[in-house]
């Protein structure tokens, strides 16, 4: 028997806020790096229990986006099929200069 | 060219904690093993050169390089290069606003660290950006003489010269040159083309 789309959903939800919680617990600064989330927010998330992730989860909607959500990135990214091992590296430069602050490209 | 001048003596061990000098042999160690040579070792330790000779011969099993560094900065608009130095620069400026990185060299490392990890870098032999090259990186930021800038294509930022032209800038990905495009090309693979999970 095959999945609703809210069995899915939650689904979705809880495996994205335990894979979260594993990559901080495992590594704060690289994991918050990897993940697109502010310090303060990975500090919280790191710290839910079981029981507090399995309530956010228990959602109709998906808790966590999409970060390529931009059409110019996204069709940058995914028109032209490049080797695997660089479409990993501009696909970092993507998400990592997402939380950069515009000011910190232009100086020191 | 002129020989290098005597740099004064650093303060000896005495005037610093045995937990403090601890803690700069364990970092020089993390460096050393990354690929750090004695000039970046005795910028970024108070530890002595002799002290620093010591160490790296005892973590490396061999005596330091010497010799003047090589590296320009046009080397990072080469292709390789450019893609490299700009996947680590980004890397550090994430890492260096966390709050548990409170020394910039922190920030160097683990954003090399982290660098090191993606497939286009294990695919060479030796990463194509060394240590040492990425800290010059930084270096070389702080002193102005570059900065990241957006290309007109993908919106993803590359390296470029301080106050390059940057109106109708194209990467290096989506403007490559000619001996490069070639080698861009997805791996041939066995797979069919469209693959669904639902099939």
């Amino acid at each position: 028997m095959t999945n609703t789309i809210n069995e899915d959903i939650r689904e979705l939800n809880l495996s994205y806020l335990l894979v979260a919680q594993r990559i901080l617990r495992e590594d704060e600064v690289a994991g918050a790096a990897r993940m697109g989330i502010d310090p303060d927010t990975a500090e919280i998330l790191k710290k839910l229990t079981l029981a507090q992730v399995t309530a956010l989860a228990h959602s109709h909607s998906v808790i966590c986006s999409f970060r390529l959500n931009d059409a110019q990135l996204l069709t940058s990214l995914t028109k032209q099929p490049f080797r695997s091992s660089l479409q990993q590296a501009r696909a970092t430069l993507a998400l990592t200069q997402q939380m950069i602050p515009q000011e910190a490209t232009t100086s020191a | 060219m002129p020989k290098e001048e005597q740099k004064p003596l650093k303060p000896t061990s005495k005037a610093r904690s045995i937990l403090q000098e601890g803690d700069e042999i364990a970092l020089a160690v993390r460096m050393i093993k990354l690929g750090a040579r004695l000039q970046l070792l005795d910028k970024e330790t108070s530890l002595s050169m002799g002290r620093l000779s010591r160490l790296y011969h005892e973590v490396m099993g061999r005596s330091p390089s010497k010799g003047m560094l090589p590296y320009s900065i046009d080397w990072f608009m080469t292709w390789h290069a450019n893609l490299h130095a700009t996947l680590f620069y980004s890397l550090y400026l994430t890492i260096r606003k966390q709050p548990g990185i409170n020394k910039d060299i922190e920030a160097i490392i683990r954003a090399y660290e982290m660098y090191l990890e993606h497939e286009e870098v294990k695919v060479d032999e030796e990463p194509v950006l060394s240590f040492m090259r990425a800290w010059m990186l930084t270096r070389f930021f702080r002193s102005n003489a570059l900065q990241l800038a957006p290309c007109t294509s993908c919106s993803i930022s590359f390296i470029t010269h301080k106050h390059a032209l940057i109106k109708d800038y194209k990467c290096g990905i989506c403007n490559p040159p000619i001996r490069i495009a070639a080698s861009l090309d997805k791996e041939k693979t066995t797979d069919t083309e469209s693959d669904s999970v639902y099939a």
